[in-house]
């Protein structure tokens, strides 16, 4: 079965050429028969890679260590689940994975439709996964043979033995196969020299921003239990992988659709959709390398370049046939609102790059991000019509108003709170004015469906389903932002234990939990020196809880981790650490911090994933 | 037995594809709407927009001389 997989990838070349060539020359010519042979082939290479893959996984559950791959992720010693997830969770299967399903894409482009548009772009996804195809065969080779069989199997690390951080990855593949499809829509229009309705790359697009968004949820989760700081350097490592792709897709659906688009706009939408490919594949390689750990910010910070100039050499090309007559940007305009856009975007990378890399990046945040609102306040001020007219300008000065209320009544000692409460003020100000337009929407939309208008109904119902998605949107950013800056409310204590002794902390509005230290145990795996510390965690009414903290020291890297213990609340969190050892023999440093609210930020993430998919049900 | 196998797999995609054209069935061609037709529903969408933002109170439409040229932009981005 495994030597078929192996052999199934030479099957699949010449069947993803076949569907290449003829879709793209049926997409050229317009001959439906060489489109659909290209279609057909696309299908038959799909099943074939299927074929392969599931070669490999055999080899994987029963451990053919006859293969370099599966001796160094799979072994007897796994249950067959964790066996099984090597499929996905290793480069060299990875490189696979991505490959069957960029082909999977292209079968289903040429179900999606028949026109020279969609037949391009499904040669276009077969080339990208004839790439896909090279890289596995020359590069990644998942099927390489060892000399001789290994005696034993490594297994997965301990790291990627962790269901959120499958969750996340597997996210990630979902959301490269939708942006390449989306890529290969815009090359399709390219080639095709045609331009249709771009619905279904839009829905792509969408569906790519929420599997990001639950991605970088499913990140924070896991930096926050690594480490029981939300956001810190290393969570921000844990989360910035996902960000450049994320902002894009995200930029992508701000951006206006449906028919009525001036050419801007067309252009806009064409580059963002081009640029988010090759960072979201910078995104998905730098989490498979980095195996659980911090992934090389080299990689996705060279996909994001890729795409930032892939994406402008897109919008290089002829000028589109828009309406500009009908729906013209008044003022500043164009330059000004995708301007201002890029420049918060830009911020956002700068600051993201700031906290992992160092403070000389730091300074330039505050200028971009003033540039960037100063670019999209003047290009709202400057229409004339509209609510934004009067949203931007009020959300702008509540906002500096409450941030240096907080910031004098704080005795002028917290800016980060002041600025805090500056950003929920003006999100909050956007929530507000959602939930106003919401309504003149949906009174619109109820006329329309009266008066029996269906042209202008569906429109009506399309701008209230984005400004519903809007509404949520902001609530979530709201809440988040609120979870995230409870992190200064947080209460540390820092004690010396010994066995026996006990700790009391605030679990709750009003609990308390009593933490007592039960001993300490030494292990030497390798080159990892650990240290296990055991507690118990005991509330008003609850069983008492048995739960650990870690102090590792890798000898090899020289490099200290602690793992503190986290105990998840609603209102509050317990998180218990070891900061280090005292003199006496299993003494410890114990640090015991009560973190208020962070669930918030599970709520907020949760809201602007509801958004993202409103806000697709809401495509016109 | 393997590379029988994988041989046999790889030469039924190729039929599977090019089955249609041996066949001789009369494949249509891919039709596009012209560039007309679609200029003309964008324009038929953007006049929906326009009306909707000044009924719904968010543009201000100025009279204008000629051609109905729209003084406001859109109202949502």
């Amino acid at each position: 079965m495994a030597e078929l997989g192996e052999l199934c990838l030479w099957a699949a070349l010449p069947l993803l050429v076949l569907a290449a060539v003829a879709s793209i020359g049926g997409g050229w010519t317009g001959r439906g028969d060489l489109a659909a042979m290209g279609g057909r082939a696309a299908r038959s290479a799909a099943a074939v890679l299927f074929i392969s893959l599931a070669g490999l996984a055999y080899a994987l559950v029963t451990v053919q260590l006859k293969y370099s791959y599966v001796a160094a992720f799979s072994g007897f010693q796994e249950p067959r689940a964790w066996r099984l997830a090597a499929l996905w969770s290793g480069p060299a299967a990875g490189a696979l994975v991505f490959t069957f399903l960029i082909a999977g894409a292209a079968a289903l482009s040429y179900r999606l439709g028949r026109s020279r548009q969609g037949s391009a772009r499904t040669g276009s996804l077969a080339v990208l996964a004839l790439m896909g195809l090279a890289t596995v065969l020359t590069r990644a080779v998942p099927f390489a043979q060892l000399d001789a069989p290994a005696q034993v199997g490594s297994g997965l690390p301990l790291a990627v033995k962790d269901v959120v951080w499958q969750v996340e990855v597997l996210a990630v593949y979902l959301a490269i196969a939708c942006g390449a499809f989306s890529f290969a829509g815009v090359v399709g229009e390219q080639l095709a020299e045609t331009r249709r309705g771009q619905q279904t790359e839009r829905a792509a697009i969408t569906l790519s921003a929420g599997l990001l968004t639950l991605a970088i949820l499913a990140a924070t989760w896991r930096a926050y239990a690594a480490s029981g700081r939300l956001l810190n350097v290393t969570g921000l490592s844990y989360v910035a992988v996902h960000v450049p792709a994320w902002l894009l897709a995200v930029a992508s659906l701000h951006a206006p659709g449906g028919r009525a688009v001036p050419g801007w706009a067309a252009r806009w939408s064409r580059i963002l959709s081009v640029a988010f490919f090759p960072a979201v594949m910078g995104a998905g390689a730098a989490v498979l390398v980095g195996m659980g750990e911090v992934p090389p910010a080299t990689l996705w910070a060279g996909g994001f370049a890729v795409g930032v100039v892939s994406g402008a050499l897109s919008g290089m090309t002829r000028r589109e046939r828009g309406v500009e007559w009908l729906r013209r940007v008044p003022g500043f305009g164009a330059v000004a609102f995708q301007g201002g856009l890029l420049s918060l975007g830009f911020a956002g990378m700068v600051a993201v790059w700031a906290r992992v890399k160092g403070p000389a990046w730091a300074s330039i945040t505050w200028p971009v991000v003033m540039l960037g609102l100063a670019a999209a306040a003047a290009w709202s001020t400057s229409r004339p019509a509209g609510s934004w007219k009067r949203v931007w300008p009020l959300a702008t000065v509540l906002a500096v108003a409450s941030a240096v209320g907080v910031y004098a009544l704080s005795g002028w000692r917290l800016p980060e709170l002041a600025i805090t409460v500056g950003l929920a003020v003006a999100i909050f100000v956007g929530f507000a004015a959602d939930l106003v337009r919401l309504r003149a929407a949906r009174r619109s939309w109820g006329e329309a469906s009266s008066e029996h208008r269906p042209n202008e109904r569906a429109v009506a119902r399309a701008r209230a389903g984005r400004r519903w998605s809007s509404a949520l949107g902001h609530l979530g950013v709201a809440i988040l932002v609120v979870g995230l800056s409870a992190e200064t409310l947080a209460e540390v204590r820092t004690v010396p234990l010994d066995p026996g002794d006990s700790i009391t902390t605030r679990g709750g509005l009003a609990s308390e939990v009593r933490v007592t230290y039960l001993g300490l145990s030494h292990y030497q795996v390798g080159e990892l020196d650990k240290r296990v510390a055991s507690f118990t965690l005991s509330g008003l009414g609850t069983a008492p809880e048995l739960v650990t903290a870690a102090l590792t020291y890798n000898l090899a890297t020289r490099r200290q981790f602690r793992t503190p213990a986290l105990k998840r609340g609603v209102f509050s969190d317990v998180i218990v650490g070891i900061t280090g050892r005292t003199g006496s023999e299993e003494g410890i440093m114990c640090s015991v911090a009560s973190r208020p609210l962070a669930s918030l930020v599970w709520l907020g993430g949760l809201l602007l994933l509801a958004a993202i998919f409103a806000r697709g049900r809401a495509i016109s | 037995m393997s590379a029988i196998l994988a041989m046999v797999l790889g030469a039924l995609g190729v039929t599977y594809a090019v089955w249609p054209s041996l066949r001789g069935a009369g494949v249509p061609r891919l039709a596009d709407e012209p560039p007309e037709v679609v200029s003309a529903k964008a324009e038929a969408d953007a006049i929906v927009l326009r009306d909707w933002s000044v009924a719904a109170g968010e543009l201000r439409v100025e009279p204008a001389a000629g051609r109905p040229r729209s003084p406001a932009g859109e109202s949502e981005t």
